[in-house]
């Protein structure tokens, strides 16, 4: 009857270094992630299109610049960032590598969400008008892009200062 | 019902009739085209006549003479081009052959591909046989002709007529034969036979070609032909047949395709036995250039052939390939022959031996390297009987030798003979790293790697390959087949440098090195590399430097750089700026942008850069920011006052002393860090105080009026005044004292000059000397320095160089013309330092203390303080009169973090306060009542100011002496009277120098504890201006007379002036009565003038009566550079 009770001991003992191991992991992709994202906010920072101190109309197709909340409202919006400057990156190096970061960051939200057992998200619908937009403004669209993106970012990385949520 | 079965039946017929008509239809519109096949075939040719005129042909009809006049224009073997031609448009079935004479600019036909069947055209008139191949060469179509019933005649003529279209057969029309008909001619030199080529082939378009033959006048016409020429090639057959070994010992036969085919091959093999032997034969096919087969074939003489054929398509056979004998051809075969392989990594050979026809049994095979290294027997595997195998283990690349670029393995007897052929071993070092580096803006990684290029095989490249990872390292890296080509860079040193821009900072990029040879292909060892991971930040900018005022500190300000977080480690390297800059390096971590650095200089300029990595080390150090530089300027209040002296020089007709005071430019260690002006404050004995300033210079003169005058010289810069300064009490009264017992000089070379001195034996405190010394053949300024005590000898450095006789050097080693003089040290007695006091020698017959006393003898001093050492409780005040004659005090209150500053005035403290005793002056100097009785008694009963001739020294005072001052002018003890007055008889002498009055060595005392116990420390520097007059020997001082001890003045001077510079060693005993020491007897002076001599000593000696038992020198310096023996 002994034996029993030490096998479960024992199986304890072998999760403790699978515990102790999660964390550490789980840590350095949050880590990452916030520093992804500070780093992709100075870079926004550097290009310095123009800065948007008049309110723009006509331009409902791109994603707003609030916060999301959780893991995958940051996908989400990301997500629709990452369709917006696809359509401009074509254009020169600095975008494509921004383009390069957005894909890296949503990768590592994919394993913090993983880490955290979250469920994927869906992909957001297209919004309507974007090619039209991205045709006819194209630097508006660019300009109003990349400052909405980065006031995002800014909060995203403020979010991941905890742990967020799914 | 019936009319019903009628109507159906002529539906039927005019349906059939409707068929019939639609055949004619299209075989009208048609010509029917042979397609030649990859072997003979048989082709009816036609007679050409009127009656073979198409029904079809709408009117226009081709006489075939014309033809034949067109025939005869083309006599040459080359193609030509016709405009246009006429050709026979055939339709033929089983049984029947239709042909009509046709030209290309009828009405367009369609070709039709179509067999002849050969029992049909034999029912013709006659038949060609025909066989069309390709050429090995894939250039020259050949057809050849056989005629079957006719025979070769002289005047027989064959044309062979061809048109190219890059279309197939089907889609070409008879008008497209318009303009491009060729004509080849044919050869038929030989029996029944005619050969014709097609030269400048096309392999894939389609020829359609038709022969045209005249004999005699009789014109005969083939129907169309076909073909594409890669159809019909005849390969040329393989080549390069022999014998090679399988993994495991098995043998194959190996070969190799013939040149330039077009597509694969199928071959057959056929093994028979060598003539003479049986007809055994056996053929197989194989799909690839080699056929395994059975070992025991390699016994027997048996013979190898190999044809081939194209593998999917039609084609012909080539012909057998030459024969290779299987026993002549095995006698050694490696497996491998030839093997690349990777630095440590171990490789297998096997090896059969057959020495001529016999087989050496595997256990007597043998294996060597290179033909010198025999490989040992423990790494030999028996595969099986014939086949021995080879071990190599962990294995070097292969070094170059020659234009070998690798290792040769031979399989050999054991009798030690081997056979010609090796095996290759190709060893090459691909453990190539690569390193990356992601630059600081986050979006470029440069990688690079290098490669030795001697290890590099001829042929070989080498390239990098890499796939990427979503985010971060795989565990275990390792190649793939997906991976891309990264193209690279060739820089300097064999490197090779590779660029991704964009990039994925938080993916992994896996990376290896490929190499790539003939012989095979081989990795690197994968790496991963995060680009953030290994990024090289920018440097700090914005980097800022300044000292810190009142606390000194180095202070470094920065901005980090963009793209950082702000775990951040940083370096600081600094320096002093100048032209030779040695770095210190300050590392600090996750600082707010500054740092603060305790440095040894505080006065200079330092140069700063800072650096920075990430906190965990992962990547690397960023460039060195750009310089920054600190500014000079003033940290604090100068530490301490400056060093100085005096110089005093006496206006007789004035009857007044005026003091030059003189002092060191405050280094800037003590000043930190400049001196703005200096400030001169006098304190007279009447109380009167007063400043002076000098904002330029360091000297400063004014009238010594006042008995006794105190200076004090701060030093002031932008902060405020220095804190401890030195203190000088001049007094009328003068004494001497002697420490150094012996004084030297000696040239080391034309700019150098070392003294060197010993210090009598008594045991002082001897807190620092002043050196003196004057060039006098330059007119100079006195000049001086004050050195520690605790060393015994100086460099003096100036040119000395005697321009006039610079040999005298040799016969007198000493030539100086510059006079030093080393006044020197001040003793402190064992115990407790509190007051000493010196005045003149008191006259014996005035002073009762005095009598017995021999001051020639610096004993003499030494026993005035130590020879009663145990009496040491006198009154300080009792010494009041005696008080000190010159004075240089150092007060400050000391302060814990000063102590390393001064350092000597501390270890002088400390040992001051160490005393438990008086000191041997104090002792020696008051132990006797009746001295000081008498003295005092001498005072009461007048002075007598005439009698002494010569000063003696010294003294002592302290700082703290304003008090004993006036009880000494109350009391004035038989000092005053042994005082040498100025109007005595010596002293117009003496007091025409200054030297007489000023020069000399002291000694800085301090304070004795008791006086200012509040933390003040008190310096007290002394002069010795003189010693004592011979006298009487007093009862008290009863030593003998020792001339080595008595003091002396010392002399040296060039020997430029010949005999009449002689030197004056003896005139302190003219002037002194003092026996001179033998010191300079060594080195050649005089020690004994003759008395004839004194006049002209003391006329062309400046300073030859003043003060005769001081030790001087006079050099001819012209310039004089100071050093301490410490520093030297």
């Amino acid at each position: 009857m002994r034996w029993p009770g030490m096998s479960l001991w024992g199986v304890l003992w072998l999760w403790l270094p699978l515990a102790s191991g999660h964390p550490v992991r789980l840590e350095k992709v949050r880590a990452d992630t916030r520093n992804l994202t500070r780093t992709l906010s100075a870079r926004i920072q550097q290009l310095q299109l123009f800065p948007l101190s008049l309110k723009i109309t006509g331009l409902e197709a791109i994603p707003g610049e609030g916060a999301p909340e959780g893991l995958g409202a940051m996908d989400h919006r990301l997500q629709l960032f990452q369709r917006l400057l696809g359509g401009l990156a074509a254009g020169g190096l600095p975008l494509a590598q921004i383009a390069n970061d957005m894909e890296n960051l949503r990768s590592l939200l994919a394993a913090l969400a993983a880490h955290l057992g979250c469920p994927l998200p869906r992909a957001p619908p297209a919004p309507p008008g974007l090619p039209d937009l991205l045709a006819e403004a194209p630097h508006t669209a660019a300009g109003l892009a990349l400052a909405r993106l980065r006031i995002c970012l800014d909060g995203i990385a403020a979010r991941l200062d905890s742990l967020p949520a799914c | 019902m019936r009319s019903v079965l009628q109507n159906k039946m002529y539906w039927q017929i005019i349906l059939t009739v409707f068929m019939l008509l639609d055949f004619l239809q299209m075989a009208v519109a048609h010509c029917m085209v042979h397609q030649i096949p990859p072997r003979n075939f048989t082709l009816p040719y036609r007679l050409l006549n009127e009656t073979f005129l198409s029904p079809f042909s709408a009117g226009v009809v081709e006489s075939w003479s014309g033809l034949r006049r067109e025939h005869g224009a083309s006599k040459t073997k080359l193609p030509l081009l016709m405009n246009e031609e006429s050709f026979l448009c055939c339709l033929w079935s089983d049984n029947n052959i239709d042909c009509s004479l046709y030209r290309a600019s009828m009405q367009a036909r369609k070709f039709i591909p179509s067999e002849i069947n050969i029992s049909a055209s034999q029912e013709i008139d006659s038949n060609w046989n025909i066989e069309c191949w390709i050429k090995g060469k894939l250039d020259l179509l050949v057809c050849s002709l056989r005629f079957l019933k006719l025979y070769l005649r002289d005047d027989m003529k064959v044309d062979l007529l061809y048109a190219v279209s890059e279309l197939s057969l089907g889609d070409v029309f008879t008008s497209s034969l318009k303009g491009t008909i060729m004509v080849a001619p044919c050869d038929c030199s030989e029996y029944d036979k005619c050969e014709c080529c097609v030269p400048s082939l096309r392999l894939n378009y389609t020829y359609i070609m038709w022969l045209k033959m005249v004999i005699g006048v009789t014109p005969l016409w083939s129907p169309l032909m076909s073909v594409k020429p890669i159809d019909i090639i005849k390969p040329e057959p393989p080549l390069n047949l022999r014998l090679e070994m399988a993994e495991k010992g098995q043998v194959k036969i190996c070969w190799s395709d013939p040149v330039l085919m077009p597509y694969p091959l199928q071959y057959e093999v056929k093994i028979s036995a060598n003539s003479g032997q049986s007809g055994w034969q056996m053929v197989r096919v194989a799909l690839e250039t080699s056929l395994a087969i059975d070992n025991m074939l390699l016994d027997s003489s048996y013979l190898v052939q190999v044809r081939c054929r194209n593998h999917r398509g039609p084609g012909f056979w080539s012909d057998w390939s030459i024969p290779y004998n299987l026993n002549l051809g095995a006698e050694v075969l490696y497996f491998p022959p030839k093997i690349l392989t990777s630095v440590g990594s171990n490789v297998s050979f096997h090896c059969i031996y057959k020495n001529k026809t016999k087989i050496v049994v595997s256990k007597k095979i043998v294996w060597w390297l290179n033909l010198a290294e025999e490989i040992p027997e423990s790494q030999y595997t028996l595969v099986n009987d014939r086949v021995s195998k080879v071990t190599l283990f962990n294995l070097k690349a292969t070094k170059p030798r020659g234009s070998f670029f690798y290792n040769a393995l031979y399989c050999c007897h054991q009798n030690r003979e081997c056979h010609h052929r090796y095996a290759e071993l190709y060893v090459v070092d691909v453990n190539i790293a690569i390193t990356c580096e992601t630059d600081g803006y986050l979006t470029k990684m440069t990688c690079r790697w290098s490669a030795n290029p001697n290890t590099l095989l001829l042929g070989s490249s080498l390239q990098l390959r890499y796939y990427r990872s979503k985010i971060y390292c795989p565990d275990f890296p390792s190649t793939s087949p997906k991976s891309e080509v990264k193209e690279c860079h060739l820089q300097k040193n064999h490197s090779f440098e590779c660029t991704f821009q964009p990039i994925f900072l938080l993916s992994g990029y896996t990376m290896w090195i490929e190499f790539k040879h003939l012989l095979g292909t081989l990795e690197s060892s994968p790496t991963c590399v995060v680009p953030a991971d290994v990024v090289k930040p920018l440097p700090p900018s914005n980097v800022k430097a300044e000292i810190t005022r009142h606390v000194g500190l180095l202070n470094v300000s920065w901005t980090n750089p963009a793209f950082t977080n702000n775990d951040l480690q940083f370096q600081i390297r600094y320096a002093v700026n100048r032209e030779e800059i040695t770095w210190e390096l300050y590392e600090v971590s996750n600082v707010p942008r500054s740092a603060l650095i305790k440095v040894q200089k505080l006065c200079v300029e330092y140069v700063v850069q800072v650096r920075c990595r990430e906190l965990d080390g992962s990547g690397y150090w960023s460039n060195w920011s750009r310089s920054a530089y600190t500014l000079v300027k003033d940290i604090k209040a100068p530490l301490q006052g400056p060093e100085f002296w005096r110089l005093i020089t006496e206006d007789p007709a004035r009857r007044q002393k005026n003091v030059t005071l003189l002092w060191k430019p405050l280094m800037k260690n003590h000043s930190l860090c400049s001196v703005s002006r200096y400030v001169i404050k006098h304190q007279t004995s009447g109380n009167t105080t007063w400043s002076e300033y000098v904002d330029n210079g360091t000297t400063c003169s004014f009238p010594w009026i006042e008995h006794t005058h105190t200076v004090t010289i701060l030093a002031m810069n932008s902060i405020g005044v220095s804190s401890i300064n030195f203190n000088l009490t001049l007094s009328q009264q003068m004494s001497t004292v002697s420490a150094v017992q012996s004084l030297s000089a000696y040239p080391v070379n034309s700019t150098c000059v070392i003294l060197i001195w010993t210090l009598s034996p008594q045991i002082y405190v001897i807190t620092s000397f002043i050196i003196e010394w004057k060039n006098l053949n330059k007119e100079e300024e006195m000049k001086w320095v004050r050195v520690p005590p605790n060393i015994s000898k100086y460099y003096i450095y100036g040119g000395y160089e005697n321009e006039n006789n610079a040999s005298l050097y040799v016969v007198l080693p000493i030539v100086i013309s510059t006079s030093v003089l080393l006044l020197g040290a001040l003793l402190v007695s064992h115990q407790r330092m509190k007051k000493l006091f010196w005045e003149d020698v008191p006259n014996p017959k005035n002073c009762s203390w005095a009598q017995g006393v021999n001051f020639q003898k610096p004993e003499t001093f030494e026993h005035l303080f130590i020879k009663h050492p145990e009496a040491m409780s006198f009154e300080p005040l009792l010494l009041e009169p005696e008080i000190v004659l010159e004075d240089i005090s150092v007060t400050k209150a000391l302060k814990k973090e000063d102590t390393q500053d001064f350092l000597v005035i501390d270890s002088m403290f400390t040992k001051m306060q160490d005393s438990e005793r008086d000191s041997a002056c104090s002792s020696s100097h008051f132990n006797s009542s009746s001295f000081f009785e008498s003295s005092h008694d001498d005072k009461s009963s007048g002075e007598i100011r005439r009698q002494p001739d010569v000063k003696y020294a010294t003294i002592i005072g302290d700082s703290r002496s304003s008090g004993l001052y006036e009880q000494k002018m109350n009391l004035r003890s038989c000092f005053d009277r042994c005082f040498l007055a100025e109007d005595s008889l010596v002293t117009g002498a003496l007091s025409s120098s200054s030297w007489e009055v000023g020069n000399g060595a002291f000694l800085i005392l301090p304070d004795p504890p008791g006086r200012q116990p509040s933390k003040t420390l008190s310096l007290s520097l002394i002069s010795s201006e003189g010693f004592s007059e011979p006298s009487d020997q007093d009862d008290a001082f009863t030593d003998g007379d020792s001339p080595e001890r008595s003091l002396y003045y010392l002399g040296i001077t060039s020997l430029e002036k010949k005999e009449n510079d002689i030197f004056l060693t003896e005139g302190s005993r003219v002037m002194c009565q003092f026996r001179t020491t033998s010191l300079l007897k060594d080195v050649g002076f005089l020690q004994r003038a003759p008395p004839n001599l004194n006049a002209f000593i003391q006329s062309s000696l400046k300073y030859n009566a003043v003060v005769p038992y001081m030790p001087q020198f006079q050099m001819t310096a012209a310039k004089v550079q100071e050093t301490t023996e410490k520093n030297s």
